[in-house]
């Protein structure tokens, strides 16, 4: 069977190569130019590009026919397909993949919602890969897939909201725009959209958070599975992947940079975790 | 100089001027897009669908004015995206009618031209609704049939039609109550004024600065607000259809039943189409079911519209009282979240009657207070076992506690959730304050003498100056250890910003990599209150 993710699942290019998924790109407009993510830009360029932009990022999904091209080859071969992508609130690629899937009416495809994007979206993908290499069969990873969906939680923070704000995916965060003093907002996404869970002040409380919450996932002797991620933030994340390392139960998935459209959406200069019970 | 024709340079560079300026005015134009879905890209969509028949333009070899107007039309007409991109390429292909052979365009051709094109334009849409794009150029058409008349010159045509169209635009909002809600004018037409505009200063050779629409017209209302809508059909879904024997109105007749804002046009062998719809697949399917598919878009407006707009509010589940001194402090509650801010007068001591009343003026039955002060705290305990609600007291000693925990709050979490958070967020905040002496007095190591500006931290005196910056700089030097990262400063009435903002960036100098904030907070003895946390 074949895995197809879009490239929001932030996963690092030996990683795609290596496991052998199958990347469908997303595209970024800034100013004038356009960029296919992932494949025509390194994450740390962009954050260079970005950073000096005056203009304000967009990004579009790919067209169904992007999809239809990725999938033609293993459909042909009557391969089956799990086509894992970011949450349908916040892109419409899973309605791109649905669609694309509907030229295929022979073929085993499943489109998956993962109701994630960026590094919770690449840990469903590779979790299920691991699936996959243990030897389940199509169905048991889809089921698990769409479990995984419901469970995988991530947290993350960026240093402005101007960017979630601007790009329109500020979701139930909208309630800390417009807050008069400069704070570091915590966000959550869950449920496929972002919200607000807390406003704190300094990088020490936000790592601090950071910590506590992956220790009350933890909690119960309950064993972990944990990525971490950043875009330009790269000496914090270290340092917290150190503090995260040592609780008890959390074994690391993957680290990452956010690519291209998570960082069109997030800024430079976030940080994020995700964990999930496995 | 009179310009009494347009051949195909000409022809060239008008549209492309035309579409610049659109392209420019793209971010307005989504702004203002609130009919017949608040999607917020109209303007996108007339600058993709333009900058398509431009770059059909420059890809044609051929340099006659039929090829090149055949190829503003076709590549409008494959490039279309929305109803108004749609209505844009029917527009262009009234002018390709009897273009054959020809290499001039006079006046009365164009204004022939966009009659036939808007005719067609009304015959694509399925229920032509009045105070849109429709509307502004069919009146411009109009009027530039009755100017061709007498008019010759190019130029002024194109001058009419510019007037013209901007007073259609401007009565957009006559015709449709949804535009007058939201205090807007019609995108669409809109737009349709930019195309018109961007022709006109070619023509009149300007060399200015294209100043953006968005600049010149005032609107008053919120089209956020206004924009309500409802969402069955929420997939805008447009496509090319090709095929053998295409009937436009029974594409248009099947559509109608699966969604609406139907646009079909073309001919029986290729036809555009967009539809919004809550069922993509069925259109889809049944579009196939007529010929090939291709160039399928499909567009959820209901994550773009809330996206754009964001969602609901939550409603509270908790009043937060803050009692504060001056007025940065007290706007500062309020932005945080403070339901009610109680002025805690000349003495920072607000009576229990004081509190009790402000228990009982808030919203909610479960209230938390934030006391700010030593001296409020009992006050504050007092009238809360005295109200029917659930009160709790959080011990904040000073204004930044207060603000540190204000700012931990959040709108939609429940009250016990809301007391940890605050709770919490109290540590880790040291706070001082810069005041001037009244007397003459000896205090530990410190010699104050009245009017000097004194430094305290942790109820002492630490510092004493003349200068109440010194007073600031040093108090800070003592307040401050390794752990800290960020210093703020509320700067108070006797204060000016100007002063604020110096002693600010000395203060970043001798605290390189530190954050540094100021605020204003108006408080009317202290000169400065600073926190390090």
């Amino acid at each position: 069977m074949k895995i197809i993710t879009d490239s929001t699942a932030d996963l690092p290019r030996e990683t795609y190569e290596r496991e052998e998924i199958g990347v469908v790109p997303l595209t970024i407009r800034l100013g004038d130019r356009t960029w296919s993510d992932f494949f025509d830009i390194e994450p740390d360029d962009y954050y260079a590009t970005l950073r000096e932009s005056t203009a304000s990022p967009a990004t579009s999904q790919p067209s169904p026919q992007a999809f239809i091209d990725a999938y033609e080859p293993y459909a042909t071969k009557g391969e089956p397909i799990l086509s894992i992508h970011i949450s349908s609130k916040l892109s419409g690629t899973y309605q791109s993949a649905l669609l694309a899937r509907s030229h295929f009416p022979k073929a085993t495809i499943e489109v998956i919602d993962s109701r994630q994007a960026s590094l919770g979206l690449g840990m469903v993908v590779l979790l299920c890969k691991e699936r996959v290499c243990s030897g389940a069969s199509f169905q048991d990873v889809v089921t698990f897939s769409r479990d995984l969906a419901r469970k995988v939680e991530t947290y993350f923070s960026v240093d402005s909201l101007e960017y979630l704000k601007r790009g329109g995916r500020i979701g139930r965060a909208q309630s800390l725009l417009g807050t008069l003093m400069k704070v570091k907002p915590l966000l959550r996404l869950t449920d496929g959209e972002i919200h607000a869970l807390e406003k704190v002040r300094t990088t020490e409380r936000l790592l601090n958070r950071f910590v506590e919450l992956t220790e009350e996932g933890s909690r119960k002797g309950r064993s972990l599975r944990l990525s971490v991620a950043e875009s330009d933030n790269g000496e914090i994340a270290s340092g917290l992947l150190m503090r995260l390392m040592k609780i008890p139960g959390v074994s690391l998935v993957h680290r990452c940079k956010l690519g291209g459209v998570i960082t069109s959406h997030a800024g430079p200069g976030a940080l994020a975790i995700t964990f999930v019970e496995a | 100089m009179a310009i009494l024709y347009c051949g195909a340079r000409r022809f060239r560079q008008i549209i492309t001027a035309g579409a610049e300026r659109v392209t420019r005015n793209r971010d307005y134009l989504n702004k203002i897009n609130v009919f017949p879905v608040p999607d917020g890209d109209t303007g996108s969509n007339m600058a993709m669908t333009l900058a398509a028949a431009v770059r059909e333009m420059e890809a044609v070899s051929e340099t006659s004015l039929e090829a090149a107007v055949k190829a503003a039309a076709w590549g409008a007409l494959m490039g279309a995206r929305g109803n108004s991109g749609i209505i844009l390429s029917q527009v262009l292909s009234g002018l390709t009618e009897g273009i054959e052979g020809r290499d001039r365009l006079f006046a009365e051709d164009i204004a022939l031209g966009l009659s036939r094109g808007i005719r067609k334009a009304y015959k694509a849409v399925l229920h032509p609704k009045e105070g849109t794009i429709l509307t502004v150029i069919r009146e411009t058409a109009e009027k530039a049939v009755e100017k061709a008349r007498s008019e010759k010159d190019f130029s002024k045509l194109i001058e009419g039609m510019v007037e013209s169209a901007k007073s259609s635009v401007e009565r957009t909002p006559l015709m449709l109550p949804a535009l007058a809600e939201a205090g807007v004018v019609d995108a669409g037409g809109q737009g349709f004024l930019c195309f018109l505009e961007g022709m006109l200063r070619l023509m009149q050779g300007e060399v200015g600065p294209d100043v953006p629409v968005e600049e010149e017209t005032v609107f008053e209302g919120n089209p956020q607000e206004a924009a309500e809508h409802h969402w069955n059909f929420r997939y805008c879904t447009e496509f090319i259809l090709k095929g053998s024997r295409i009937s436009e109105d029974a594409i248009k007749a099947v559509l109608a039943d699966m969604g609406d804002s139907v646009v079909v046009v073309g001919d029986t062998r290729l036809a555009r189409v967009h539809v919004h719809t809550g069922r993509p697949e069925e259109v889809l399917h049944y579009a196939s079911t007529l010929g090939r598919v291709s160039s399928i878009k499909v567009d959820d407006m209901l994550v773009q519209h809330t996206a754009r707009f964001g969602s609901a509010e939550a409603s509270k589940a908790t009043s937060v009282i803050a009692v504060a001194l001056g007025d940065g402090f007290k706007e500062l509650f309020y932005n945080g979240g403070a339901e009610l801010v109680v002025d805690g007068g000349p003495t920072f001591n607000p009576s229990t009657a004081d509190m009790a009343a402000a228990i009982e003026e808030v919203a909610s039955s479960n209230v938390i207070i934030l006391p700010n002060n030593k001296n409020v705290y009992p006050a504050a305990v007092q009238a809360g076992e005295r109200s029917p609600k659930r009160v709790s007291v959080l011990k904040t000693a000073t204004l930044p506690e207060g603000l540190s925990a204000m700012l931990a709050y959040m709108d939609d979490a429940t009250t016990e959730d809301n007391l940890s958070r605050m709770e919490q967020a109290i540590g880790g905040v040291k706070s001082g304050e810069i005041t001037s002496a009244g007397r003459d007095v000896i205090l530990g190591t410190v010699e104050v003498r009245s009017g000097d500006s004194i430094g305290i931290f942790e109820g002492k005196v630490r510092c004493s100056s003349l200068s109440r910056e010194e007073a600031v700089l040093s108090l800070v030097e003592q307040m401050s250890d390794s752990t800290d990262e960020m210093i703020t400063l509320f700067y108070g009435d006797s204060v000016t910003k100007e002063e604020a903002e110096l002693l600010r960036s000395t203060l970043q100098s001798r605290h390189e990599g530190r954050e540094i904030e100021l605020y204003y907070g108006g408080q009317p003895y202290g000169h400065y209150v600073v926190s390090l946390e």
